[in-house]
């Protein structure tokens, strides 16, 4: 294996660094271990001119070093926030496989479905196909994941799996019955991953977390707490071999430190750059890719309380926010406008949607000087600058504003509690594209929001959800959106998101909307 | 002797035991003002009975008083808790991060001690001169330079630009070269002033005048007679600056994505994972207050008249 050109040191920098270690060191060696795990400069990747497919077409090869934002918060699909995906992700499989336009396809794990009656669902389970700890993956396994997710009382997906009835393994094939018809299982099971029964039963979630067991395509190899994760390609997989050996995650919550990394040769690639360090990588010679996600920024207004009780208030606040202009001068177009809550993917748009006017925004104010309380997170990209222009838009169109900041747990617990006034920006992060992921989440008079007292929009949701087909459901849901966003004038939606990638002689990495990576097809060189 | 010695430790040690309280305390509520963790945890998906049935696992729906003394009876049980954020013990979280930590710690205390002693003596050997002026520079802009803008300065000299080095992250000796050099400038500063200050004082003792009148050299004055007698300050303040380095290198570690429990206490705060934050700030409360405690007894068991 090649060394890096960038990582080669001459011999006396090396030695002199070295020495100086040793001199820095005397007595710490009993302190603490140094096993080291490839993680640091040096390591093994090779380079080459970025770009191509990645295809693999030989044996594995290579260790892909992975900077993330963050440590896995945890590895348990069931329990785990989304961040952990990065790493499960690699070792375990949905049930349903999805295709590029993140649509549902019959080449994962589950090899088919059918639907006998509107409230049935059958599915039929790849044969052949084993954990990395030798459980066999069947109709029974595939039962358990499920039912985990339905009844397992911390799971995290419960709210989306309230309608299931039951989940019984049959033969080869998983038999799904709901209360009421529901068009978009098929759809949620791409967020259900599979789980060896027995492991998981043994292990729990705290033994599960610490050593993961799938189906994938990389299995687990080993943790070094606090400082990396280490996966290898599982040559038992019953799809298509990985092109990479071994791939370790370590993680830098500094972006600034994110990019030293890749640009010191230490890392191969390095996820989430802000806007500023991408372009720093994009200048230093760096690989950077830009993913327009499907993370939707959006506004929400209170719609049952004053002054947004009043519709043309809200009208005039979604008039008065030029989301384009947010775009353009906050992220320089690193980031897509959008006008639609139910139009998932960013470069999908709604039938209809509020075209910006402040003229009309004033004049819909009729001299008024509504005061509102504008409340964002500090936990989203560039957040503070996005509120402070929303800020100044509506106070352009009249509104007096007063500009609160708090951390995402507060933000959630008080819109929870409703304990929230006027407007609030909020991140909608869907685990599927499918428009009732939103549509349950934040339109219903159950939602976590629940902002729009309006009760046709659950009416609207659920003749959706009953519909046979995502293409009867279709023009529900653009209905649902007309009225929640254009009518009843209860949400702005901003813009959605644009991730940044470096990298550095990484071939074939694919990155979905959904903010999950594919590793399967990296190479390296 | 010993009745003094005695009556002298038992304040000490009651005086640690109640600074430590008030830090359990202090740790507590913050944890607590700082908000509810159930929504960070569960997600804006979550549904009711699942946020409530969090709450009650974690006993959070019980009156804050009762939970303060479960807290206080668990912490003197050595009892932890687990993290909401990693779903491990936290004592599992905190001793995987507590060697990284203590390598970091002592590197910079030995690299801050082997130039800050032997900086601060030049300056009080050579008082007045250029010699002396320089060291004092040095540890001025040791005191004034933030850690953080100083961290990322070796990174970009000596990570991106030279490549000499590493520019972040744990693993062999070469990693911890600019962590430990980032970490080492204030106490460095520190420990030359005060050494200089110490050594002028003692250089001034009428003793060290006979000494050169006996016709000794300056070498083996200042290595023999004064640098002894100047030791004592220069010890007491590095074992203050590293119960204050175990407790404070978050800004360095975090600069340099280093593994250790500054690290861990920040990735803590950022989840709201407030029963990990107060473990975190329990162990370095309790490690600084111990140092204290054992300088102040050291102390005094070398200098009597301090009983």
């Amino acid at each position: 294996m090649k060394a890096h050109p960038g990582a080669v040191l001459s011999r006396s920098r090396k030695a002199l660094a070295i020495a100086a270690a040793l001199a820095l060191s005397v007595g710490v060696a009993a302190c603490g271990s140094s096993d080291g795990d490839g993680a640091g400069s040096g390591g093994s990747s090779t380079t080459a001119a970025a770009g191509g497919d990645g295809a693999t077409g030989g044996a594995p090869s290579g260790n892909l070093r992975v900077v993330l934002a963050a440590p896995p918060s945890g590895l348990d699909p069931i329990v785990s926030a989304r961040d952990g995906q990065y790493v499960w992700g690699t070792m375990l499989e949905p049930l349903v496989s999805v295709d590029d336009a993140e649509q549902p396809t019959r080449e994962g794990l589950i090899t088919d479905w059918s639907r006998p009656n509107p409230t049935t669902w059958e599915l039929t389970v790849r044969p052949d196909v084993s954990f990395t700890n030798g459980e066999p993956f069947d109709a029974a396994a595939a039962a358990f994941a499920i039912r985990e997710n339905v009844e397992n009382p911390a799971g995290i997906l419960k709210s989306y799996f309230a309608n299931v009835r039951s989940v019984r393994a049959d033969g080869d094939r998983v038999v799904v019955t709901t209360r009421r018809p529901q068009v978009n299982l098929v759809d949620l099971l791409t967020t259900v991953f599979a789980l060896p029964p027995r492991y998981y039963g043994e292990q729990g979630s705290e033994g599960f977390t610490k050593a993961p067991i799938g189906t994938g395509p990389f299995t687990w190899t080993r943790e070094l707490p606090g400082r990396s994760i280490q996966v290898s390609a599982n040559p038992d997989y019953w799809g298509e071999e990985p092109g990479v050996r071994e791939i370790t995650f370590t993680w830098a919550t500094d972006a600034q430190q994110r990019l030293s990394l890749l640009q010191s040769g230490a890392a191969d690639v390095s996820f989430d750059l802000p806007p500023t360090q991408a372009k720093s990588a994009a200048d230093a010679g760096l690989d950077v890719t830009e993913i327009p996600t499907a993370v939707k920024i959006t506004g929400f207004l209170q719609a049952d309380r004053a002054p947004f009780d009043d519709v043309n208030v809200r009208r005039a606040a979604q008039l008065a926010i030029d989301r384009d202009a947010l775009v353009e001068s906050i992220f320089q177009g690193r980031a897509t406008a959008t006008g639609g809550m139910l139009n998932m993917l960013p470069d999908q748009q709604p039938a209809e949607q509020v075209t910006p006017n402040a003229d009309e925004a004033k004049a819909l104010l009729r001299g008024q000087s509504p005061s509102i309380e504008l409340t964002y997170p500090t936990k989203y990209t560039n957040i503070q600058d996005v509120a402070e222009a929303t800020a100044g838009m509506l106070e352009e169109a009249g509104f007096r504003v007063r500009l609160t900041a708090v951390d995402y747990g507060t933000l959630v617990g008080r819109v929870v509690r409703r304990q929230i006034d006027g407007m609030y920006l909020l991140g909608a992060v869907p685990n599927v594209a499918h428009p009732d992921f939103f549509a349950h989440g934040f339109m219903t008079s159950t939602s976590i929001t629940a902002n729009c007292p309006d009760r046709e929009l659950d009416v609207l949701t659920e003749r959706a959800l009953v519909q046979p087909d995502a293409e009867a459901a279709q023009p529900i849901y653009d209905e649902l959106n007309t009225r929640a966003v254009v009518e009843d004038a209860c949400y702005a939606p901003l813009y959605n998101q644009t991730f940044n990638i470096g990298s550095k002689g990484v071939r074939g990495l694919q990155y979905s909307p959904l903010n999950v990576p594919d590793f399967d097809r990296v190479t390296l060189g | 002797m010993s009745s003094s010695l005695a009556s002298f430790g038992a304040r000490k040690i009651g005086a640690a035991l109640v600074t430590l309280l008030l830090a359990l305390t202090a740790a507590f509520a913050l944890g607590h003002l700082s908000g509810d963790p159930v929504y960070n945890i569960l997600g804006p998906l979550a549904q009711r009975e699942q946020i409530d049935a969090m709450r009650a696992d974690l006993g959070l729906d019980k009156p804050i008083a009762e939970q303060y003394v479960t807290y206080l009876g668990d912490t003197v049980r050595g009892e932890l808790g687990d993290s909401l954020q990693y779903f491990r013990s936290n004592s599992e979280l905190i001793s995987s991060r507590l060697p990284q930590s203590l390598q970091l710690l002592v590197a910079a205390i030995v690299l801050a001690i082997l130039i800050g002693v032997p900086l601060g003596t030049l300056a009080a050997v050579k008082e007045g001169t250029w010699w002396d002026r320089a060291a004092s520079t040095v540890a001025l802009l040791g005191q004034s330079v933030p850690v953080f803008w100083l961290g990322l300065m070796l990174i970009l000299i000596f990570a991106v630009q030279l490549r000499l080095l590493p520019s972040g992250q744990s693993g062999g000796l070469d990693h911890l070269i600019l962590p430990a050099i980032t970490l080492s400038l204030l106490p460095l500063a520190h420990i030359a002033r005060l050494t200089r200050a110490s050594m002028a004082e003692v250089l001034a003792e009428p003793y060290i005048d006979a000494a050169r009148a006996r016709g000794l050299s300056t070498r083996r004055i200042v290595g023999l007679h004064a640098l002894r007698n100047a030791a004592l300050p220069v010890l007491t303040v590095t074992a203050l600056q590293t119960g204050v380095l175990l407790s404070g290198a978050v800004a360095v570690e975090y600069v340099y994505s280093w593994p250790g429990l500054g690290t861990l206490a920040l990735e803590a705060v950022q989840f709201r994972d407030y029963t990990l934050a107060q473990a975190v700030v329990i162990v370095g409360a309790v490690a600084f207050v111990v140092l204290n405690l054992l300088v102040d007894l050291l102390y005094v068991v070398v200098d009597p008249r301090l009983r």
